[in-house]
C-alpha cells in the first residue's frame, strides 16, 4: 500500500538532491569557463607587457638579468645558446614571493623553435615545447597540462609565450564547487527535517478523517462531522453519502423483516386458534387452518422469490418474445382459474418481442395473472393483451375484481400492502415482487382502477425489438 | 361481555372471534380502524382487543381514540417483537399485549386479567357474599355448591356480578349479551334473571322497576 507522506518524503528528498547536484554542476562549469577567460586575458596581457618590455636593443646581459629575476629556489630559470642550456646562475637572487608561482611560467623562442629563455618550472624535464602559431592553447609538459598563450614579437624577432599550470585552475574550481557543497550540505538536513514535519502537518487531516471511520461500531451510522481540507471535503462527502445510503438500505431492510414478521405471524396466529378450535370441536375450523397453511405456504415462497431477485446479479437481457411465455403461464394458471369458473383471455399481438431477462419476465407475468386471478371473484374474467402503442411494447394484465381505492393506488406496491377488507389469500407481496421486477427490467408499471370495477395493471417496455409483431384477428379464449 | 375485535386479516379475525363465543364472549369484530372507532363511541364494550397493524389507520391512532372515549380495558395483537413498539402501545393506554402467534388459553388469561384489574380486582374469583364466580372455570357456586348455568344465564350474572349494588339498565345488559346479528326476543332477559333467580336466590337479583337490574351485595 502507498503511503502519502512516505511519497511526498521520498520524491521531494530527491528533488532536492538533484537540484542540489545540477546547481553544483552549473556552478562548476560556469566557474570553470569564466576562470578560463579570466586567465587566457590575464596571460595575454603578460605577454604583451613582456613583449614591451624587449626589442632588439636587448642585449644579452639583459636576458641573463631575467633570468635571474625568474630563478625560483631549485627550479632556475635557463638561457639557451643555439638549443643548449647555458649553466645556471649562482641562484643568488632566486626567491619565491608565493608558493603557487611554480604554477605560472613565460618563455622566449627564436622563430625556427629553439628557446631563448625559459622560465623556472619551464626546464625542469627538459625545454619547454615551442609555439608553432599566435594564440591561447592546451600544452601537454611533465606529465601535467599548461594552459598557454603564444605570440611573435616583431621588434625582438622572438616567440613570447606565458603559461598557467592547469592545476591552478582545478584548485580555483574546487575551491567553488566546495564553498557551494558545503552550505548546501549543511542546509540539507535542516530542509529535509522541516519537509518531514510541513508533510506530516499537511496529511494529518486524512488521518483525523480515517479515524472517524475506523472508530466507530458496525451500528454507528451517523455523518462524519470532522472539519477537513478542501481537498478532503469530495471523500467526506462520498462517505457521508455513502452512509446516507447505506442508513436507507438498513431502513429498508428493517421494515422488511418486520413485514415480513407480521406477515409470517399473522397467519400462523390465525392457524394456531383455528386449529384450537377445531379441537374444541368446531367443524368448520379445520378447514380455515389449511387455508391459514396455504396463505403461509405462498408468503413463503413470494419471501423467496423476493429474497433471490434482491439478492441476484442484473438481469441476463435477451430479445424475448412474451407471447409464447405469456401462453405458458396462462397454461399452467388455467386448472386454477376453471376451478373458480374464472375466465383467462389472452388478446392483442400474437407475437411482441421485448429486450428482458427471460426467467425474470416469466415470474413478473406469473404474479400479475396471479394477483388478478387472485382477486377476481368466481366466473369473473382475466385479459391478458399484448400491444405495441407510442413505439412502446405492453403487456396489460384486466381483472374485474374489485380494483384499487383510488387512496391507496399508488401504495399497494410497497411491500406487504394488502387492500383492506379484501377476503383474499394474498401475501402483499405480490405487486412488490413485481414492482422490483419492472424496475430490472426498465420497464414501467401502473395501475388503474377499471370502470365499472376491476383493475388494469399495464407494463411498458421503452422500445420494441424490430422482429415481426402481427395483430391476432380475433381474440384466443382459454377457460 | 361485549367485547370489540379489531383485526383485519380475516383468517385471524374469523379465529378469534370463534373461540371468543364458544368462552362466552359476544364478539363484535371490525376489520379496519375507522369503523372500530365510529362503533366505540356509540356502543357498550366490556374490553377491546386491537391488533396494531391495521389497513387504513395505525393502530396507535384506534388506541388513542379508545382511550379518550372510554375506560375501556385495551389488549393488543402484534406481531413485531420490536421492544419500541410493544412500549409505544402500553405507553399509548393498552393495558397488555399478546405476541402473534399466540396461545389461545393465553390470550383468554390476559383478557380476564385486563377486565379483573379494570373493576379493580387483584383475584380471578369473584365473591360477593354466599356466591362465588371463578371467571378461569366458568363455574360459578352459592353457599359452597356448584350452580349449573346456561351460557347466557351465566353471562347475565358476570355482568351483574362484575358491577355489584350498581343498576344496569335493560338495553345495556342486552347489548352486553348479544351482538348486533343476533335476534333477540323482547323478554329474553326477564327469563334468564327468572332462571338465575330459581337456581341461586330469589332475593339475589332486585328488580328496579323500569329501570333494571341490580345485584345485592349485602345478601347472606
Amino acid at each position: 500500500m502507498i503511503s502519502i507522506r512516505r511519497y511526498l518524503t521520498r520524491t521531494l528528498a530527491l528533488v532536492l538532491a538533484l537540484v542540489t547536484a545540477l546547481a553544483i554542476t552549473a556552478a562548476y562549469l560556469i566557474t570553470a569557463h569564466e576562470m578560463e577567460e579570466i586567465l587566457d586575458a590575464q596571460l595575454s596581457l603578460e605577454s604583451r607587457v613582456v613583449a614591451g618590455l624587449i626589442g632588439p636593443n636587448t642585449d644579452l646581459a639583459d636576458y641573463r638579468r631575467i633570468t635571474e629575476q625568474l630563478s625560483q629556489p631549485g627550479h632556475f630559470a635557463r638561457l639557451y645558446e643555439a638549443g643548449r642550456a647555458q649553466p645556471a646562475g649562482d641562484g643568488r637572487q632566486a626567491l619565491l614571493y608565493h608558493h603557487e608561482e611554480h604554477l605560472l611560467s613565460v618563455g622566449f623562442w627564436h622563430p625556427d623553435g629553439t628557446p631563448q629563455l625559459l622560465g623556472a618550472v619551464w626546464n625542469d624535464a627538459g625545454p619547454f615545447p615551442a609555439p608553432q602559431q599566435t594564440g591561447y592553447d592546451w600544452v601537454e609538459y611533465n606529465g601535467a597540462r599548461w594552459r598557454v598563450f603564444s605570440m611573435f614579437d616583431a621588434q625582438s624577432g622572438l616567440w613570447i609565450r606565458t603559461g598557467v599550470h592547469e592545476e591552478f585552475f582545478s584548485e580555483l574550481e574546487s575551491k567553488v564547487v566546495l564553498g557551494n557543497l558545503i552550505p548546501m550540505l549543511l542546509a540539507l538536513p535542516v530542509l529535509l527535517w522541516a519537509m518531514g514535519v510541513i508533510i506530516r502537518r499537511g496529511v494529518r487531516p486524512i488521518g483525523a478523517l480515517s479515524r472517524q471511520v475506523e472508530g466507530r461500531n458496525d451500528r454507528d451510522l451517523s455523518f462524519l462531522d470532522v472539519t477537513v481540507p478542501r481537498e478532503l471535503a469530495g471523500l467526506r462527502q462520498a462517505i457521508n453519502d455513502f452512509i446516507a445510503r447505506l442508513r436507507e438500505t438498513l431502513e429498508r431492510e428493517r421494515r422488511f423483516t418486520a413485514d415480513a414478521a407480521h406477515e409470517l405471524r399473522t397467519p400462523l396466529a390465525g392457524l394456531k386458534i383455528h386449529l384450537d378450535n377445531a379441537r374444541a370441536g368446531e367443524s368448520a375450523s379445520l378447514d380455515k387452518a389449511y387455508s391459514g397453511v396455504e396463505r403461509l405456504q405462498r408468503v413463503v415462497e413470494q419471501l423467496l422469490v423476493l429474497a433471490r431477485i434482491d439478492r441476484e446479479a442484473p438481469s441476463q437481457e435477451a430479445d424475448v418474445d412474451i407471447y409464447p411465455l405469456a401462453l405458458d403461464l396462462v397454461a399452467e394458471l388455467w386448472p386454477w382459474a376453471q376451478a373458480r369458473h374464472q375466465e383467462i383471455e389472452v388478446t392483442g399481438l400474437e407475437a411482441l418481442w421485448v429486450r428482458a431477462d427471460p426467467v425474470e419476465l416469466g415470474i413478473l407475468i406469473r404474479n400479475l395473472l396471479d394477483n388478478a386471478l387472485r382477486y377476481t371473484p368466481e366466473h369473473g374474467t382475466v385479459t391478458l393483451e399484448l400491444a405495441e402503442r407510442d413505439g412502446r411494447a405492453r403487456l396489460i394484465v384486466r381483472d374485474s375484481g374489485p380494483g384499487i381505492p383510488e387512496a391507496l393506488i399508488d401504495k399497494v406496491t410497497e411491500r406487504f400492502r394488502r387492500v383492506a377488507d379484501q377476503r383474499t389469500t394474498g401475501s402483499g407481496l405480490g405487486l412488490s415482487i413485481v414492482l422490483e421486477l419492472t424496475r430490472r427490467q426498465q420497464a414501467s408499471l401502473t395501475l388503474r382502477n377499471r370502470e365499472p370495477h376491476g383493475l388494469e395493471v399495464s407494463l411498458s417496455w421503452p422500445s420494441v425489438s424490430p422482429a415481426t409483431a402481427r395483430r391476432l384477428p380475433r381474440p384466443d379464449t382459454i377457460g | 361481555m361485549r367485547l370489540l375485535l379489531v383485526e383485519d386479516d380475516p383468517l385471524l379475525g374469523d379465529g378469534i372471534k370463534t373461540a371468543l363465543q364458544r368462552e362466552g364472549y359476544v364478539v363484535e369484530w371490525f376489520d379496519n380502524g375507522t369503523d372500530a372507532m365510529a362503533a366505540v363511541r356509540c356502543e357498550a364494550f366490556s374490553v377491546a382487543v386491537l391488533d396494531l397493524g391495521l389497513p387504513d389507520v395505525d393502530g396507535m391512532t384506534v388506541l388513542r381514540h379508545l382511550r379518550r372515549h372510554s375506560d375501556l380495558p385495551v389488549l393488543i395483537l402484534t406481531a413485531r417483537d420490536d421492544v419500541d413498539d410493544r412500549i409505544a402501545g402500553l405507553d399509548g393506554g393498552a393495558d397488555d399485549y399478546v405476541l402473534k402467534p399466540f396461545d389461545l388459553k393465553e390470550l383468554l388469561a390476559r383478557l380476564r386479567v385486563v377486565m379483573r384489574r379494570a373493576e379493580g380486582r387483584a383475584s380471578q374469583v369473584l365473591e360477593i357474599g354466599p356466591l362465588r364466580i371463578d371467571e378461569a372455570r366458568h363455574q360459578a357456586s352459592w353457599r359452597g355448591e356448584p350452580v349449573a348455568l346456561a351460557r347466557r344465564e351465566y353471562a347475565l350474572l358476570l355482568e351483574l356480578a362484575r358491577h355489584p349494588d350498581k343498576v344496569m339498565t335493560r338495553p345495556r345488559l342486552e347489548s352486553l349479551l348479544y351482538g348486533w346479528d343476533e335476534e333477540v326476543a323482547s323478554n329474553a332477559v326477564e327469563v334468564h334473571i327468572h332462571h338465575l333467580r330459581k337456581k341461586l336466590d330469589k332475593a339475589l337479583i332486585v328488580t328496579v322497576r323500569g329501570i333494571g337490574y341490580r345485584l345485592d351485595s349485602r345478601l347472606q
